[in-house]
């Protein structure tokens, strides 16, 4: 027999002030839609409680709680359910679908070739500049300029202008 | 001619690229630190010839920051209240 289950993850996010007594009758009732999709429970934990990167229903601070699972395919939509059923408390959710290494939280191999050193220095922000530098003035000008106020002082861009600065 | 085509040669050398699988990381919405490499100081998402990435690890990157967006991992704007 072939097992239809997948693995999947879901986060969700509480309120900081939230009683344990409160948040354990939710995850009551997470583990019973868990348990009527033959779910075999990875993960189930507090992952984080930090910051949030903006305001939600008034809080500046939440509690991420994470659930990896094995299960049939209707679970997340089953779990989602009962997430959604306590709106007051629990203010965000989702659910991925992981795949079996990520659910059970390996890393991935890394492959044995190093990077190759014209990569050294780099912090992912700079960018090649081949199709910049080569449209012409009427692009340079004037776009540049216009983009240059959108964006501010970006790192990538201001990458760019040091780039093309050496070249001139 | 034969000078424009020298000076494109320099500027294709000059690309830099970035392949997130041969430094053996996964691309994970939780994972901010690494997200946070690939959105402007404004917190939009950079481009994919800003960030140098191929198209699917820079669309993988791109769904990862909306995620963690929604999740309020990471903020859409400077102007959040």
């Amino acid at each position: 027999m072939t097992d239809k289950r997948n693995f999947y993850e879901t986060l969700y996010l509480v309120r900081p002030d939230m009683g344990e007594d409160e948040l354990s009758a939710i995850q009551g009732k997470l583990a019973a839609a868990l348990k009527e999709n033959e779910a075999e429970t990875i993960r189930n934990e507090k992952w984080d409680e930090r910051d949030l990167a903006y305001e939600v229903r008034g809080y500046r601070r939440g509690a991420y709680h994470i659930l990896t699972y094995k299960a049939l395919p209707g679970a997340p939509a089953a779990l989602e359910k009962h997430l959604g059923f306590y709106k007051s408390d629990i203010m965000r959710f989702i659910t991925v679908s992981v795949d079996e290494d990520q659910a059970h939280g390996r890393e991935p191999e890394k492959p044995p070739a190093p990077p190759p050193v014209e990569n050294e220095g780099r912090d992912g922000r700079g960018g090649h500049t081949r199709e910049r530098e080569g449209g012409g003035q009427r692009r340079s000008s004037g776009q540049r300029n216009g983009r240059a106020s959108d964006e501010g002082s970006s790192p990538w861009k201001s990458a760019r202008r040091e780039k093309e600065g050496e070249r001139k | 001619m034969r000078s424009h085509n020298q000076r494109r040669h320099n500027r294709k050398r000059g690309k830099k690229v970035r392949n997130l699988a041969k430094e053996g990381r996964r691309i994970d919405y939780k994972d901010t630190e690494l997200l946070s490499q690939f959105i402007t100081e404004r917190k939009k998402i950079i481009s994919k010839r800003g960030t140098g990435l191929n198209a699917k690890e820079q669309r993988r990157i791109a769904v990862a920051i909306k995620r963690a967006r929604f999740m309020a991992l990471l903020p859409y704007t400077t102007l959040h209240r």
